[in-house]
């Protein structure tokens, strides 16, 4: 998963064709639909990636 | 409301079928008579007549009122312009830092008013409203490079390092 | 993970002053010692302070370089880089900080700015979407789709949002006119058309957070019932296109622009069209025509674009910074925050462009209510050169000059108006004493004389007048009359020229008028002009108690009018001078002075 739009596992299924009302929620705080630690480290490993600094992310 | 210059440049020829290519992807929408001049322009330097008169017929509209629209903007230009473009800011930060003393001795130089073009092709002399780069007024760009905290006496240097 | 994030300022503002070279020049560097992966390189939309680009921050530490050249990178790269040390040289330094500064905490420019609008340009990469949405990023859209059409105008009402883009009208009764509007299909556009002069906010909004803009249209087509819209941006904007384009793609990609928006039955799709050089297509009724394709002439309202706009559909237009504002509005909890800045009839931020004779020059994000004085001087710094401060032109074309005596007048829309200024798009012009206010007037007017449509005529015809007048004027041919016949002319303008751009561009002459009377007196009475700029109403001379013999004057005057030997006092001929003032900029002694012509002819005025 290297960005948002990347599913984390088969489980997630957002895309242009089949949205997911939860989408942006799930981008910084997924996953929404499932609980999966591995798959919420797939997020954060994003956000760790670019964030500047602690207060970068607005949750 | 664009001044065009008064030396008269002979036009170049122009092949029609580029035209039709270039008219392709605009044609069947509506509200395509700016877009199109832009290409236009964009690959001649300026609006050929025959290029005109064929776009006009392209996009069903009168060549007047296709005219019309072409001489309201002052990006369009009918006559072929030079090799480098200088455009010199009039915005209100460059024009009380000195802008219009930059802009006379360019004409100085190069013996042609605003909108004019030099007769070897080379430069145009243009205006325009403002470039935001106002913390480097007065400022002025020639094509895509722009040069800023000019001074009169710096005018000379910068043109003769265009070849 | 990256240890380093260096945001590179890639705006125009220091791309002019040379951004891309320090660029190239760092990634070269980060090559060569293998730092590709500690650190990252992210080009940024502009973060304000342009007079001392190229900028580099630094996060995490909030090290701020400026005025940086190609040739400093080694040394950054070495010393903060790989030795973790800040180099002091390369810091913000200047008369108005005691030791060199880093960041926030300590630069004056910075401290007295709220970011809202602009609260991600210089920290984010604008071409991806991802770091928008980890700053909060359509959260607000995802919130106003849950919402009512009525819910979501209600709370941008509540808000007390007026337009940024000049005349203030509130944007929640905007939207609810085009909401009750009755017709088959509504249209949402923005005004990115910034024609004032020495105005560069939506620019650099534009380049630095594209998807804020986006978001802000989205929630207004959700709230109008409207499922297109155009971007209507200046030709010679052409990085803010590009980004703008980016920023459309990848929010397609995502699913906030198409068919069924996130799942909501909501569609939507962006045209971005480009302006093509004529001011007055900021007028919202000549936009639209442009936009259709045709001469950008405005129309009379009305019809208001809210009932019959583009193509004769209901319409939607707001500039570039009020969208800009909605997405921080319409976020959970970001209405109570967004009134709690600001002052009773102007709530939230405003971003200004400060320019012309100011230290600093740049953009800042001020809360509303807050002083000129402020602006100018604890923000910008005050006068370049230390010179004398002047007047402060405020709205561009439509605007006016406010002088000395009102610098501390509460920046606020209706302050403004009652100053016979507007608050205007924000771009802010500081003068000194060595600028002349009849040549100001007299360059605005030439300015909206070239610009002015032609459909009507006071505006085609008046402002021809005017400028005529002020022209004599400045040439030393001014009539004891002329102010009258000016205001007459000014006041029917006003009257009844067709669009608000005509009907504002007497605005520069009134207020010039009116607080600086005393300068068209003197240009017309004694035909002198004390600023030196009208070049018939004075002469130059060299002080002989000042002149120290440098003989620099004379080594650059291009028509050789100044004489004078090595170590002794230099005399200007002005029969052969053009005053072109080359000199005066030349002189480190300040001794090139203004003073009245002397006149042979000159008994019977």
């Amino acid at each position: 998963m290297k960005r948002f739009i990347d599913p984390c596992c088969e489980k997630c299924n957002h895309s242009k064709e089949t949205p997911c009302k939860d989408f942006v929620e799930c981008c910084t705080n997924g996953p929404i639909c499932h609980e999966d630690a591995s798959c919420a480290a797939k997020r954060k490993a994003i956000i760790d990636r670019v964030a500047l600094n602690e207060h970068f992310v607005i949750f | 409301m664009s001044s065009e210059g008064a030396t008269l440049i002979q036009q170049p020829e122009i092949d029609l079928n580029e035209v039709d290519a270039l008219l392709k992807p605009y044609l069947g929408k509506k509200g395509m008579a700016i877009p199109v001049l832009q290409k236009l322009q964009e690959r001649y330097g300026y609006l050929p007549r025959p290029a005109l008169e064929y776009a006009a017929a392209q996009l069903k509209i009168p060549l007047s009122r296709l005219y019309g629209v072409a001489t309201f903007y002052a990006q369009f230009k009918m006559q072929p312009r030079g090799r480098y473009i200088i455009r010199v800011c009039k915005g209100t930060a460059c024009h009380i830092q000195g802008s219009p003393k930059v802009a006379e001795r360019i004409e100085e130089i190069l013996g042609i008013k605003v909108g004019e073009t030099t007769p070897d092709l080379k430069f145009t002399l243009e205006e325009v409203a403002c470039i935001g780069a106002c913390a480097l007024a007065p400022v002025m760009m020639i094509n895509d490079e722009p040069h800023g905290r000019l001074t009169p006496d710096r005018i000379k240097e910068i043109l003769d390092s265009y070849e | 993970m990256y240890e380093k994030h260096l945001m590179i300022c890639g705006a125009t503002g220091c791309l002019s002053s040379g951004s891309a070279k320090v660029h190239q020049a760092l990634v070269e560097e980060l090559a060569k010692h293998k730092l590709e992966k500690k650190c990252r390189l992210v080009m940024t939309g502009c973060p304000g302070f342009c007079e001392v680009g190229p900028i580099i921050v630094i996060y995490p530490d909030e090290v701020f370089y400026c005025r940086l050249k190609p040739q400093d990178i080694p040394e950054l790269v070495e010393k903060h880089l790989l030795g973790g040390e800040i180099v002091e040289r390369l810091l913000y330094k200047g008369p108005d900080v005691d030791a060199p500064a880093r960041f926030y905490d300590t630069i004056p420019f910075y401290r007295k700015q709220k970011f809202n609008v602009l609260r991600n340009s210089g920290i984010i990469d604008p071409e991806n979407i991802d770091e928008y949405i980890m700053r909060g990023g359509y959260r607000a859209l995802s919130r106003a789709l849950k919402m009512e059409p009525m819910e979501i105008i209600d709370e941008v009402k509540r808000s007390g949002l007026r337009g940024r883009g000049g005349a203030g009208f509130p944007t929640g009764l905007k939207w609810e006119f085009t909401y009750k509007a009755v017709g088959d299909k509504k249209y949402v556009v923005c005004n990115a058309d910034e024609g004032d002069p020495g105005a560069f906010m939506d620019r650099s909004i534009l380049e630095g957070d594209p998807h804020a803009v986006l978001e802000g249209m989205l929630i207004a087509a959700r709230a109008i019932g409207s499922d297109e819209g155009y971007i209507y941006c200046r030709a010679e904007y052409p990085l803010a296109i590009k980004r703008l384009k980016t920023a459309i793609a990848q929010a397609e990609e995502y699913g906030f622009v198409g068919e069924n928006i996130l799942g909501y039955g909501f569609n939507f799709k962006f045209n971005i069209k480009e302006g093509a050089g004529a001011f007055v297509c900021g007028e919202e009724t000549a936009l639209l025509a442009s936009i259709e394709g045709k001469r950008g002439m405005p129309r009379p309202r009305p019809p208001f674009p809210a009932t019959s706009g583009l193509w004769g559909k209901p319409t939607v237009i707001n500039n570039v910074e009020t969208y800009a504002n909605i997405p921080l509005i319409l976020r959970e909890g970001g209405l109570e925050e967004f009134v709690k800045i600001g002052t009773e009839g102007s709530k939230g931020t405003k971003v200004f462009a400060l320019a012309g004779k100011i230290r600093n020059t740049g953009l800042c994000e001020v809360p509303m209510g807050i002083t000129l004085r402020e602006i100018i001087f604890d923000i910008g710094g005050g006068i370049k050169g230390g010179r004398e401060f002047k007047a402060v032109q405020a709205g561009g074309p439509s605007g006016g000059c406010i002088p000395a005596e009102k610098l501390d007048l509460p920046v606020d829309y209706d302050s403004l108006t009652q100053a016979g200024a507007i608050m205007g798009s924000g771009g802010l012009v500081v003068m000194d004493d060595r600028t002349c206010m009849v040549d100001l007037a007299r360059y605005f007017l030439s300015f909206t004389q070239k610009e002015s449509c032609g459909k009507c005529i006071p505006c085609r015809e008046g402002t021809k007048r005017m400028l005529e007048i002020l022209e004599r004027i400045t040439e030393g041919l001014g009539k004891p009359d002329d102010l009258d016949r000016l205001q007459e002319l000014a006041s029917t303008i006003k009257d009844s020229a067709l669009c608000g751009l005509g009907q504002t561009c007497p605005n520069p002459v009134l207020s010039t008028i009116r607080y600086f009377r005393h300068e068209y007196e003197e240009h017309i009475n004694e035909k002198f002009c004390r600023s030196g700029v009208c070049k018939s109403l004075f002469d130059y001379f060299i002080d002989p108690e000042l002149c120290n013999g440098c003989t620099r004057c004379a080594r650059i005057c291009p028509v050789g009018a100044i004489s004078g030997e090595r170590k002794e006092t230099h005399v200007i001929d002005p029969e052969i001078c053009t005053r072109c003032g080359s000199c005066v900029e030349r002189c480190r002694q300040e001794a090139i002075k203004v003073t009245r012509v002397r006149r042979e002819a000159d008994v019977n005025h």
